[in-house]
């Protein structure tokens, strides 16, 4: 009668020396110290200038280690002494109390969040606290407990996954808090390798000791010698992936996004980037990439940092004031009183070949009426879900005449309503981040800027409207107007070469000048990529959208107006009313002309997306479909590659996993090889879906495989059954030719027939990777 | 081992992470070293498994109830750099009562000569058979396991504890008469028969020197007289597997064994010759045993056969075979519950039936009609001696 055990605990054997106690207790103790030291110079370094005495720190996380040592020797004796781990947690909320120490760990996770601003050029502020020099104390005596109390667990137990993470997450709150140091993760490295190589409760070995001391020696060199900063291939790469995620999600990008170098892309495509259906024929500066730095050649936005610091929690605060920087131009007029105030714009985008990072709204939106959109700052808005939308619905309130003729009405001054004291109270709050962050202009260009445009220049009767027209002579007088202008000479900066060097360029560089010298002339201005739609172009479309093209891309300067907004100015020639027709328009009303989209009843917003079908909507249609086809065929193309690429892998695993086979199988001999045979046998009878038993059933199962494989006849099987048996029971060796005939038969059993399925064929020639591990 | 492997590569990743986030240069070096470490452990393992040597040994015999070890020796040619551990799958099994369990052991090597004393279970008597399965070499850190090679099968016996008995011997016989029995020349049937001629060694008989092998050689042969040896007494161990079935058997078949054995250690102090009838495939085995060596040796002999298929089958083989003319007296020993029809045997040898039970909580003896039952508790005090009439 036989028995067999079905779970098989394993036995841990210990070689045939004496236990030496003191030796386990040194080694558990040595990288207990190491684990110590990180931990504690991890703390230390998180807090920076505000961390309590370093003795404090590790005395405490010290007496987290004594503590349980304390615990488990109790636990022996009495079942309550669980209660010993928990006293100095007691002792220390008690005295410092749940509330400070809640400011104290709202104090950390602020300095963390200020760092990894000012690493990354982030925003973030996670909280506002402002902790006593006692809370953070408290909260560091709980951290430093709490870490004493996990190093002692870790090294008892020697957990090889708890004691990952620990390592890796001290590892990774150096490295989001900026504090990194090598030095400190070469000591939780060597701590981690040291309990991974030992075990609980015995001695590590000298070949572990040597390799613990080779790596250690070998990192503790790499902290010391290699430098700090930041590997540029690493750099390139996340650059690179970032990338390819944004095109993922956004598509290719279709603006040069401030960089000047590209300039002469900025109207490279034909293709159709928009279609845009207004209910007003007027022209609208849709709005994308908004530049708010310029350095070396390059627009960047303004940086997460310039919304923190004193400026956190600024925006937030004006929502609640119901200031919203965005719609602030259509705020103003909706809180106007001037019967002249335009009229609400409806107006319906697609993006076609646009980038879908951006949303080209105009300056002068109200409200988003359709479209998963969300605001981004007071730059622009952004689209939600992780595959930007590419339709979406406005309105928006602006009249047809150019910015530059816009005065603030006399109740910004003056506020009469509620809603307009509290409309001017928070403007008057924005109004003066717009003056710190947007009047700066770049260093290098200060004096160029100034010696060609304010070095004459009246200030009698200064304001938007005079210094832009000023701007604009100067410009006309210096510089042509080129849609492809030349490259940059290395090292050069493309405005210092424009005015200087070439004299020619395209928008891009005519804004950038406007911006930078309005910016000098204390003017808060900023630099806008995005789409010019004319008013003729939309008179001309009639009822059909707009297409805009590549060819329509164009970029301006926006400027702030106090107590108005952002509004877009243009120095750019043709897209700019000269003097005189800017003051005959002063004298006569602003008049807007609606388009007949107005009038078409039928009008639905869902008719861009070719939902009804009218002879336009078919070539909508046909678009949609061809893009639909080409998202499938695409998705298909990527499927198979994928396919091709497991397949070539699994049949280079097969390759090598048979060759392994081989060999082990070759390496064996006499009854061992002839009990692995057995073994091969039996598992390829079982893909078969035939069970087999050596000595059972044996005629049974001879008929079974002639049935299924074809490929063996009737007695083959009896004979190999035989042969097995003759060595496994009758402890007789094979002769030659009797491992051949095995082996012959093995190789037959791998040959699926004309009667196999699929499914079968595959698991026969992927069976080896089943027999590799016997 | 999967924790250790997903432990390294979640580390592994982890620190990719942080390098792709933070582009520390010190990062990628811990990588890279990372990277190097894993290859390293996986390339020296193999190198250091082509090296190893192992063997196991065992003692040839110890005793139920007390401490036994098989040893196994790791010997390493060259330096070890990176084997770290053996995982060896032994399988043990008990010929006597045919149960196999398999063991895995975990042994941490420290140098290149390591060895480890692995405890036996001696719970029950019985040859014990250990078959290494398979032995895994892994590295220090336990990313990788190479296979080595097996040590070969090793032996020991477990013998049964001894028992405290007196063992008298009845004066009467039934059947035949006492100087009839079995008589058997172990060296030969023909009492003048040599059995054996061997090399004379100085302190030999010279009237045993066969002078006509010896012209024809070099050397002095002797010639063995033959060895007449007169046995009365048959032991039959007459208990089967399936009794095994039930609750605590083992420790009874177990108690049945011992008690044999103590008989028979009696027998021999008392000079008394006795056979043994030992089940095998083909029928009962009669072995003969005349002194303590010869006790030993089939004492091991017994030890190393499976119990019976079924209780009553030695003594229909026994009456099969027309045994109970050769002999006088046949104690049958027995586990659990037997039922057997002895009456055919009645009036033609004495019968002692030496019931070893569970539910019995002091020796009975019941006598009748020439056979005699005793029974004794599984549950043998060794501060008591039983006594046996036989």
């Amino acid at each position: 009668m036989k028995e067999k055990m079905k779970e098989i605990p394993v036995q841990r054997v210990e070689s045939d020396e004496g236990k030496t106690l003191y030796k386990i207790a040194g080694w558990t103790a040595f990288l207990a110290c190491i684990l110590l030291l990180g931990g504690v110079s991890v703390l230390q370094k998180s807090w920076g200038d505000l961390a309590p005495s370093v003795w404090m720190t590790g005395g405490m996380a010290v007496v987290g280690i004594l503590i349980c040592i304390l615990g488990k020797w109790l636990q022996r004796r009495y079942a309550f002494a669980w209660i010993a781990d928990q006293l100095p947690w007691l002792i220390l909320l008690i005295w410092g109390t749940p509330v400070r120490c809640l400011n104290g760990a709202k104090e950390w996770l602020d300095l963390m969040s200020t760092r990894w601003n000012f690493a990354h050029n982030g925003g973030t502020a996670v909280f506002v606290a402002s902790a006593t020099k006692k809370e953070i104390l408290v909260v560091s005596l709980l951290a430093a407990l709490l870490l004493g109390q996990a190093v002692f667990k870790l090294t008892e137990s020697h957990s090889h996954l708890a004691g990952i993470f620990f390592c890796t997450l001290l590892i990774a709150v150096e490295v989001a808090g900026d504090t990194f140091d090598p030095i400190t993760s070469s000591f939780l490295i060597i701590a981690l390798l040291g309990m991974n190589m030992s075990d609980a409760g015995t001695m590590v070995t000298r070949t572990c000791l040597r390799w613990i001391i080779g790596i250690g020696a070998l990192l503790f060199a790499g902290a010391v010698f290699i430098p700090n900063g930041e590997v540029e291939s690493i750099r390139q790469l996340r650059e690179n992936t970032k990338q390819a995620v944004h095109e993922i999600r956004y598509g290719k990008d279709s603006l040069p996004k401030g960089d000047l170098g590209k300039a002469a892309k900025l109207k490279e495509s034909e293709a159709v980037m928009l279609e845009v259906q207004s209910e007003q024929e007027k022209s609208m500066y849709l709005r994308g990439f908004v530049g708010s730095v310029y350095e070396g050649g390059v627009w960047k936005e303004t940086e997460d940092s310039a919304y923190g610091g004193e400026n956190a929690g600024m925006l937030r605060w004006l929502k609640q004031k119901h200031f919203d920087p965005q719609t602030q131009v259509a705020t103003y007029y909706e809180l106007g009183e001037d019967e002249n105030a335009p009229e609400s714009n409806r107006v319906r985008y697609k993006i076609e070949d646009a980038s879908r990072y951006y949303v080209y709204l105009p300056s002068s939106i109200k409200e988003v009426t359709d479209g998963r959109l969300k605001e981004k700052k007071d730059i622009r808005y952004v689209s939600r879900g992780f595959i930007a939308g590419k339709g979406y619905e406005i309105e928006e309130v602006s009249g047809s005449r150019p910015s530059e003729l816009m005065v603030a009405d006399g109740w910004v001054s003056d506020p009469q309503t509620d809603a307009q004291k509290e409309y001017c109270e928070a403007e008057s709050v924005y109004r003066q981040f717009v003056y710190d962050n947007y009047t700066k202009a770049e260093a290098d260009l200060a004096d160029l800027i100034d010696e060609v445009f304010w070095k004459d220049y009246e200030t009698e009767n200064d304001g938007i409207y005079s210094a832009l027209s000023h701007i604009r002579e100067i410009l006309k007088e210096k510089v042509q107007y080129t849609d492809a202008p030349a490259a940059v000479p290395e090292g050069a900066d493309p405005v210092r070469y424009f005015l200087n060097g070439s004299h020619q360029g395209n928008a891009m560089l005519y804004a950038t000048t406007a911006v930078e010298a309005l910016r000098l002339h204390g003017i808060p201005a900023r630099y806008v990529e995005g789409y010019y739609l004319s008013g003729n172009t939309v008179a001309d479309s009639q009822d059909a959208p707009a297409l805009l093209s590549g060819k329509d891309a164009h970029a301006w300067a926006e400027v702030y107006f106090d107590g108005i907004g952002w509004l877009p100015v243009d120095v750019t020639p043709g897209y700019y009313y000269e003097a005189v027709a800017l003051q005959q328009m002063v004298g006569t009303p602003d008049m807007v002309r609606k388009t007949a989209s107005v009038n078409n009843n039928s009008f639905e917003a869902n008719q861009l997306t070719g939902e009804n079908g009218t002879a336009s909507e078919k070539q909508e249609n046909f678009r949609v479909a061809k893009k639909t086809m080409r998202i499938l065929l695409g998705i298909v193309a990527v499927f198979l590659m994928l396919l091709v690429i497991i397949f070539a892998l699994a049949e280079a695993v097969r390759v090598l996993a048979a060759w392994l086979m081989k060999k082990e199988y070759d390496r064996t001999a006499g009854e061992e090889q002839v009990r692995r045979a057995e073994l091969i046998i039996r598992g390829y009878l079982g893909l078969w879906g035939i069970e087999a038993h050596l000595g059972w059933n044996t005629e049974e199962t001879d008929r079974k495989i002639a049935e299924k494989t074809g490929t063996l006849r009737r007695g083959e099987y009896c004979r190999v059954c035989e042969l097995l048996e003759k060595t496994i029971y009758g402890e007789e060796e094979l002769e030659e030719y009797e491992k051949r005939t095995l082996n012959r038969f093995i190789k037959k059993l791998t040959v699926p027939g004309e009667k196999c399925n699929l499914k079968t064929r595959m698991n026969l020639r992927y069976a080896c990777f089943k027999f590799l591990g016997m | 081992m999967w924790k250790n492997r997903l432990g390294y590569i979640l580390f592994f990743a982890a620190v990719m992470i942080m390098l792709v986030i933070s582009g520390k240069p010190y990062l990628l070096g811990v990588l890279i070293v990372l990277f190097l470490l894993a290859v390293a452990m996986g390339v020296f393992t193999r190198h250091d498994v082509t090296n190893l040597k192992i063997s196991a040994s065992a003692p040839s015999g110890a005793q139920e109830g007390k401490e036994n070890f098989f040893t196994i020796d790791v010997f390493a040619a060259k330096k070890i750099r990176t084997a770290g551990y053996l995982m060896i799958t032994v399988c043990e099994k008990n010929e006597m009562f045919g149960r196999t369990w398999e063991r895995k052991l975990l042994l941490r090597l420290k140098g290149e000569k390591n060895h480890y004393k692995i405890p036996l279970a001696c719970r029950l008597c019985g040859e014990i058979r250990l078959t290494c399965k398979e032995i895994w070499v892994r590295d220090l850190l336990k990313l990788f396991q190479v296979r080595a090679n097996l040590f070969g099968e090793i032996r020991t016996v477990i013998y049964p504890r001894k028992v405290n008995l007196q063992v008298e011997l009845s004066q009467a016989t039934i059947g035949a008469p006492k100087s009839e029995g079995m008589m058997q020349n172990r060296k030969g049937n023909d009492l003048s028969e040599i059995y054996d001629i061997r090399e004379y060694v100085p302190g030999d008989d010279i009237r045993s020197i066969h002078w006509k092998l010896s012209s024809k050689t070099e050397n002095l042969i002797l010639r063995e007289a033959s060895d007449p040896s007169h046995y009365n007494v048959v032991l039959l161990p007459d208990f089967g597997q399936d009794f095994m079935k039930e609750e605590q058997s083992e420790n009874v078949i177990n108690a049945a064994v011992a008690v044999g054995a103590s008989i028979g250690q009696r027998l021999i102090e008392k000079r008394v010759a006795f056979c043994m009838a030992l089940p095998s495939v083909s029928g009962l085995q009669i072995c003969e045993i005349k002194d303590r060596r010869e006790l030993q040796r089939i004492l091991a002999l017994w030890l190393a056969c499976p119990v019976a298929p079924k209780s009553g089958d030695g003594l229909q083989c026994f009456m099969m075979e027309r045994l109970e003319q050769y002999f006088t007296r046949l104690l049958i020993l027995t586990a659990g519950e037997y039922q057997q029809n002895l009456s055919g045997l009645n009036e033609r040898i004495g019968i002692t039936v030496l019931h070893i039970s569970a539910a019995a909580g002091y020796v009975n003896a019941e006598s009748g009609n020439g056979c005699e039952i005793i029974e004794i508790p599984a549950g043998i005090d060794n501060q008591e001696t039983y006594r046996i009439r036989c």
